[in-house]
């Protein structure tokens, strides 16, 4: 086929996902020429899995994008229809945010954002190589031609690159929702000797809503009080649709297990890696033999559609069995299946190819974001979209990289993780891979971040006055507390004893009370008649700092150790092979990774505490060596 | 046995030894025994013994090693070491095989200090619990909590990061026995690091008496010779003696000491200055009364002295006439004990009064002791992070700060087995509980 010249760009990215838009968006906003390329222009911003955004550590990313300057928290606000709050009662550091979307919404949203942003170009094209001259990528050329020079390409391919689609014995190559997948970019990957994995992830049937009885099922609204996903959203969303839970039930375990061999999972026609945390339903009835039911969410693909997701019931099993299986749930007796349940294969890299940058080590210019990167989830696929995309325009400008670590938030922890330990199945965020959690909390992500999006230029200074301002406010409320005394009285201990609180015998500060864990802040205002009216985010820091202030300081002082080991650099050019104090494995484990400091080699895996003493005592050494 | 380490061990070892088969040393296959004639530089021989080489890097240091197995004379020793000399090999430091073996990533942290205690240990006891350490003794009861405490930490996160699951709640009285428990025992664990160094170092322990009460009589009969020189002149100890002695299971490193009493000699002075500084440093005193005397002004010194200290009050010389009054000591001392030292009558009694008297009593010994300060304090942190939690539970903090401590407790008990908490926890997570969407 002939190949034409095209125009030239700064930077192309590769897939228009979650990934690629906030990718492309960053790029162009910091001025880059770019271009996004898509194989399909109505899937931009698709949602292939569930129809929500956020979850537990998910809603703690969506916000952190947001106050680095990226859009999936204004898309999500602009789309959502059900909002809540997960794990309240359990503490704030796990505090998380998941709204239902409207996915066409949604979609409509993001594909107008890529339209309306200046500098951007957007195309539906496939991508079908990528050009290096002297080790750096040169062009990109898409498969009717055309041969775009580029000085900086991100991958973000998603479940198209190298798709193939499972349900029972039917399997074929396609990219998700039955769009076109991508195909010769594999080989042209391969050829820059990459190193590329073969990963896998699966999604529910969707049912019509019509065939549902909803008589005896379980509602779920959304919560009264809406928080939104974005800090700059001033008019809250609305809750305009539910959910309902049901249940799976004997006789679905049943014939899950009388046609095990019909599921290509346990036929061995899968070859692909699945994740553990989102097993299909046929995996939990296997690996959970004694749990007598599975929990099933109904949730609506939109408002403009009959379509429902029915969530937790993932399966790669032959349509007719999936429609039994069905059958057999309370309320979907009847459920008409509109999509069945597939499985789809991709292909992926091995995420230690990649720097903290999400820089491939091999090819200067080439970045990954998103499942291309190992990871699953459209919330770390944007998140990951934004640092390479921010990245790429830096490194373009000449500029210092944007490296978030482990303590500035949850990003820094799934890049860190990814590119640190690498991952041999789809990587979730969860909040127990953060262990700086209390620090993290999704409710200051603007503190933590929003200082850094104006730095790196995504977000405008005011922004940067306005979070000063907030937090100087919270600490003057807190510093005002704290020196409002309080003397006992009836009134206080009468009220403390109603609180199964203990009663004050002497006078103490206001801030006192507020430490304690039974008491709220609202609940002391009775007693502090001199009370400023302060909005509600003000109160919510204020009451969060002084009851965890103990865990916050402690935790600091983590971050300090941390930070520490992180600080002392390693070489890159140094070869672990040649270190004879390491253990063998170590040596391997550490020139795969190559790591940028001590803090990082510490945690690879494969890597033990004693490996990083004697590597401390070789850089000591040649540093002496190196002096003498 | 000479055991010879580094890149030119075996070429050392092929140059003193001629093997009776005559090949040479640098061709041997490792772990045979190879007979053979020990020579030194100038053909000379030695002895006719074995060698042995270990290729690398399956050997105990990661290095080339080999064996020398003479015959068992110290002439012949020094002679094979003189030679080893020459070929430019040199003595080890103390310790220096393990610290290669753990620089060359042979040995982890925790089994190379068990073997450092191991080479070290003054009694088989001490030995004993070095092995035990060795073999996981203590690991394993440190993993099991461990675990506990990973299955609580890891409820929870699948409860939080899989909201929609229909996950067992989690219960608070359980968690707080959990919590309870494990704090208690990692607390005596932390504990034992006393009774560990006790172990490996022995207990200071001081005989304190007026001039001629019998002091190093009593020292030459628990070691059941004469080391101090005994005679009815007051005043003959004049510097300190210490022996080591071992009362059943422990290893008293006992010191004689000058008598104690005013007067003028600068000398003798110097001693009982000497005596009263050591009697405040040990961990115990045997303070020693005359029986057939009243007690006297010197004896007021002894008991001002043993005040406050862990003490046992040994009433000597009851083979003759009793004129002193118990009443005295009653008040001063927890254990009394009448005995004749020059008899060794009542000398029963002193012995199994000693382990009681310093918090080693019965079943003291059972399971492994920490005898490391690194896993003594990682041991502490581990007490304190726990009962942290439960505090924190008990007084209704939320469960994201108890479970902060918590994983405090785990990663200090991670520091001795050598692992991180976060990987430990997620793969719980998916091993223990049904997630997914």
């Amino acid at each position: 086929m002939t190949v034409f010249p095209a125009e030239a760009f700064d930077v192309v990215v590769v897939g228009a996902g979650h990934a690629g838009i906030e990718a492309t968006l960053a790029a162009a906003r910091l001025g880059m020429k770019t271009a996004c390329f898509t194989i399909n222009l109505d899937a931009v911003g698709n949602m292939p899995c569930n129809p929500a955004i956020g979850g537990t550590a998910k809603g703690h990313l969506v916000r952190e994008i947001d106050a680095l300057g990226g859009e999936m928290a204004r898309a999500a606000d602009a789309a959502c229809i059900q909002y809540r709050m997960l794990n309240r009662g359990k503490g704030s550091a796990v505090h998380s945010l998941r709204a239902q979307a409207d996915r066409v919404k949604y979609r409509t949203y993001m594909k107008h954002a890529l339209e309306r942003q200046e500098g951007l170009q957007l195309m539906q094209d496939e991508i079908v190589s990528v050009e290096t001259e002297n080790g750096a990528v040169s062009a990109v050329v898409t498969a009717i031609g055309a041969r775009h020079p580029a000085k900086a390409v991100i991958i973000a391919s998603g479940t198209f690159l190298g798709g193939r689609i499972i349900i029972g014995e039917y399997a074929r190559e396609s990219g998700p929702d039955g769009m076109a997948a991508a195909k010769p970019l594999t080989d042209s990957l391969r050829a820059l000797g990459l190193r590329l994995q073969r990963f896998k992830t699966g999604t529910p049937p969707r049912i019509h809503r019509r065939s549902i009885d909803f008589t005896g099922l379980e509602l779920q609204e959304g919560e009264k009080e809406i928080i939104p996903f974005s800090f700059e959203t001033d008019r809250p969303p609305e809750n305009r649709a539910v959910c309902y839970l049901t249940y799976t039930t004997d006789r679905t375990h049943e014939l899950i297990r009388a046609n095990l061999d019909r599921s290509p999972l346990y036929g061995g026609q899968i070859e692909g890696v699945g994740p553990r945390y989102c097993p299909s339903i046929e995996d939990k009835v296997v690996r959970f033999a004694d749990k007598p039911r599975h929990q099933l969410f109904l949730e609506p693909m939109g408002l403009d559609t009959e379509e429902i997701y029915v969530q937790g019931f993932s399966s790669s099993m032959p349509f007719d069995v999936q429609r039994d299986m069905l059958h057999t749930v309370k309320g979907l007796e009847h459920a008409e299946i509109m999509r069945p349940a597939y499985a789809i294969e991709y292909d992926c890299i091995d995420p230690l190819e990649l720097r903290p940058t999400l820089e491939t080590k091999k090819v200067k210019g080439l970045y990954g974001a998103g499942q291309f990167c190992g990871s699953s989830g459209y919330e770390e696929a944007a998140a990951q979209g934004l640092v390479a995309g921010v990245n790429a325009a830096l490194a373009l400008k000449g500029e210092e990289p944007l490296i978030l670590d482990r303590a500035d938030g949850y990003i820094g922890t799934l890049i860190d993780d990814l590119v640190t330990r690498g991952t041999n199945e789809p990587y979730r965020m969860m909040t127990s891979r953060s262990e700086y959690r209390l620090l993290l909390r999704q409710d200051n992500a603007d503190e933590r971040l929003v200082p850094i999006g104006v730095r790196i230029g995504l977000n405008p200074s005011e922004r940067g006055e306005k979070v000063r301002r907030k937090y100087q406010a919270v600490q003057e409320e807190i510093d005002r507390i704290a020196a409002v005394g309080i003397a006992p009285s009836d009134a206080l201990n009468g009220f403390l004893a109603g609180k199964n609180s203990a009663p004050v015998k002497a006078g103490c500060k206001l801030i006192d009370l507020l430490r304690r864990p039974e008491l709220g802040y609202a609940d002391l205002a009775r007693f502090d008649p001199e009370r400023p009216a302060l909005p509600a985010v003000i109160r919510e820091q204020v009451e969060i700092r002084v009851k965890y202030a103990g865990y916050i300081d402690r935790q600091q002082k983590d971050v300090e150790q941390y930070r520490k080991l992180q600080s002392r650099p390693l070489p890159a050019d140094l070869d672990y092979e040649q270190v004879e104090s390491l253990r063998l494995e170590a040596r391997q484990k550490l020139n795969a990774v190559k790591p940028l400091n001590f803090g990082q080699a510490a945690r690879i895996s494969g890597v033990s505490p004693a490996d990083i003493t004697a590597l401390m005592i070789y850089m000591e050494t040649r540093w002496k060596e190196g002096k003498a | 046995m000479i055991r010879v380490s580094g890149e030119q061990a075996i070429l050392a070892v092929d140059s003193i030894f001629r093997a009776k088969n005559g090949k040479r040393m640098l061709d041997a296959p490792g772990q045979k025994l190879v007979y053979g004639m020990l020579h030194d530089k100038n053909g000379k021989m030695i002895d006719c013994c074995y060698a042995v080489v270990f290729h690398a890097p399956h050997t105990y240091t990661g290095e080339p090693m080999a064996e020398l197995q003479c015959h068992g004379s110290t002439a012949v020793l020094q002679q094979a070491l003189d030679a080893l000399f020459a070929q430019g090999v040199r003595q080890a430091e103390a310790g220096e095989f393990t610290r290669r073996a753990f620089l060359n990533g042979k040995l982890g942290l925790s089994e190379a200090e068990a073997v450092h205690d191991l080479i070290t240990a003054r009694t088989a006891e001490a030995a004993q619990n070095a092995a035990a350490q060795m073999m996981g003794a203590v690991g394993s009861p440190v993993q099991q909590m461990r675990e506990e405490l990973i299955g609580m930490v890891a409820h929870f996160h699948a409860v939080v990061d899989f909201p929609d699951e229909d996950i067992d709640p989690i219960l608070f009285d359980d968690a707080a026995a959990l919590l309870h428990r494990t704090t208690s025992r990692l607390y005596a664990m932390a504990e034992s690091y006393e009774r560990g160094r006790i172990l490996r170092e022995g207990v200071p322990c001081v005989i304190l008496g007026r001039p001629n009460a019998g002091k190093s009589t009593l020292l030459n009969t628990l070691l059941g010779r004469e080391r101090a020189i005994v005679t009815d002149i007051p005043g003959t100890t004049r510097d300190l003696i210490e022996e080591n002695v071992k009362v059943g299971q422990i290893l008293l490193r006992v010191t004689d000491t000058a008598g104690l009493r005013d007067t003028t000699d600068p000398i003798e002075q110097a001693g009982i200055d000497r005596a009263m500084a050591e009697a405040s440093a040990s961990a115990l005193i045997l303070a020693v009364f005359d029986g057939s005397q009243p007690i006297g002004d010197e004896d007021m010194l002894v008991l001002a002295r043993a005040a406050g200290h862990r003490a046992i009050a040994v009433v000597n010389k009851v083979d003759l006439p009793q004129q002193l009054d118990e009443k005295l000591l009653k008040k001063h001392f927890l254990h009394i004990v009448p005995l004749s030292a020059k008899t060794g009558a009542g000398m029963d009694k002193l012995l199994s009064l000693i382990p009681r008297t310093i918090g080693l009593g019965d079943g003291a010994f059972d399971g492994a002791l920490i005898t490391n300060a690194r896993q003594a304090a990682a041991l502490a942190r581990a007490a304190e992070r726990c009962e942290a939690a439960l505090y924190a539970a008990q007084s209704g903090m939320t469960p994201d700060a108890v479970v902060m401590d918590a994983e405090g407790a785990i990663a200090a008990l991670g520091e001795i087995t050598g692992e991180t908490v976060t990987e430990a926890v997620v793969s719980r997570i998916f091993s223990d509980f049904c997630v997914g969407k």
